[in-house]
């Protein structure tokens, strides 16, 4: 039986079943190399906790911060029906009602304000649907822009509209996401796209954001609700963290595949 | 029902030595671990309708802290914030020559930590600093099992070779 690095690893943290202890103390005995890499292991570990020791106290501002909140336990599902219990949602991925309720009105508000707000279709309708593809300009900035990188467009009504890629991230499905931000004079809104294999650009969520930016340029979320929707859908796709500025050239070079 | 709120705020209170580490582990960085503590407890407090009270409540408090610290490196990265917040001096100061080459190691150990993808961090972090056996953190991160093993094999891969590179 080969002993793997994951085996090692479980054998120093006493995960092992007994039969497979047995199996990896036989090899221990019998191969230095090995043990050396036991011993190292052990020395991370050893190390690790050095590291991230703690001498101080626990600041007292914390312990007051429980010790004087008003706990409201009506809602804890402990002390709920079993029923109730029974119809939690089991699927990994789902966006808790509250905040798809934020979204849904978000998504309503902004594509009805803006069908009604011109007789004809606003350059903003146009750039926001649902499965991005080569016929919008919103298309082109998530294939070729850098993040950080302002584009401007111009609308048909000679307005402005400026697009930003803010960062590129892989999802948990193995697709390429992208957070951006657009916005006109009227509205800003924040948003996430992924890209599906027929290389569209599929949306996964879009809030509003203010209109004005704050002093660090950047235009924050109109409110918290929202900013939690976000970041939840954020870190629901995403699999590890934002890609390097290198690894997002490389991948608009070519073309994200 | 007193009891039960009581409880409650001293389960809290236990767990904070334990969620300070944690949160230290994941910033790499003291003062934004304690930050990261506090702003932990500050939505466990508001969110308490939100926790299954059948879990642990440690599962759940730590789970937040993750979610936050996540969130938070978004963030920086959407502000372009992507240096390393942590003075390595900070560490230093309190030590004589003779401890510096082991400071040294530490810091870089810190680093290295910083570096790794935020899922083998967690993990390891939960495990090798936090005493959490596989299942438990299986639980934790709503992941199976054979996921913890590998992402902490893989974590402690990474480490071993730093390690190695230093000696």
């Amino acid at each position: 039986m080969e002993i793997t690095d994951q085996m090692l690893s479980a054998y120093i943290d006493g995960e092992l079943e007994l039969f497979e202890v047995e199996i990896v103390e036989e090899q221990l005995a019998r191969n230095k190399g090995l043990r050396d890499h036991v011993d190292r292991l052990n020395a991370v570990n050893s190390l690790l906790n050095q590291a991230f020791s703690i001498e101080k106290d626990v600041p007292e501002k914390l312990c007051k911060l429980v010790e004087n909140s008003r706990v409201d336990l009506e809602n804890v599902t402990a002390f709920r029906s079993k029923k109730e219990k029974s119809q939690k949602k089991s699927s990994n991925f789902y966006i808790p009602t509250a905040i798809a309720a934020s979204i849904t009105l978000v998504l309503g508000v902004m594509f009805g304000y803006w069908t009604q707000s011109t007789p004809e279709k606003n350059e903003l309708d146009a750039i926001l649907v649902s499965n991005i593809d080569g016929h919008s300009e919103l298309y082109d900035v998530l294939e070729n822009s850098p993040s950080s990188t302002s584009v401007k467009l111009i609308g048909r009504d000679n307005q402005e509209i400026m697009i930003e890629p803010l960062l590129s991230f892989k999802s948990v499905n193995g697709d390429y996401c992208r957070e951006f931000d657009i916005h006109d004079s009227n509205k800003a809104l924040a948003g996430i796209a992924c890209r599906e294999a027929d290389a569209t650009w599929r949306l996964e969520i879009i809030v509003a954001s203010d209109t004005q930016p704050s002093a660090d340029g950047k235009y924050q979320l109109s409110s918290g609700q929202d900013k939690e929707a976000l970041d939840y859908v954020a870190r629901n796709l995403m699999s590890n963290g934002p890609l390097s500025k290198t690894e997002e050239a490389d991948l608009i070079a070519r073309q994200w595949k | 029902m007193r009891t039960t709120v009581d409880n409650i705020k001293s389960e809290l209170i236990d767990l904070l030595p334990k969620l300070r580490r944690f949160s230290y582990s994941l910033t790499c960085d003291s003062t934004l671990g304690d930050d990261l503590a506090q702003a932990t407890v500050e939505k466990a407090l508001r969110n308490l309708s939100k926790w299954d009270g059948s879990r642990p409540l440690k599962f759940w408090v730590f789970k937040i802290a993750k979610n936050i610290w996540i969130d938070q490196l978004r963030a920086q990265k959407v502000r372009g914030n992507t240096e390393n917040i942590e003075n390595l001096s900070d560490s230093m100061k309190d030590h004589t020559q003779a401890d510096m080459e082991t400071t040294q190691l530490l810091n870089e150990v810190k680093n290295k930590m910083r570096e790794l993808p935020e899922e083998q961090h967690v993990v390891l972090v939960l495990v090798a600093i936090e005493g959490y056996s596989y299942k438990e953190t299986a639980e934790m991160l709503s992941v199976p099992i054979g996921t913890v093993m590998s992402r902490l094999s893989r974590a402690r891969t990474t480490l071993v070779k730093t390690f190695d590179q230093i000696h």
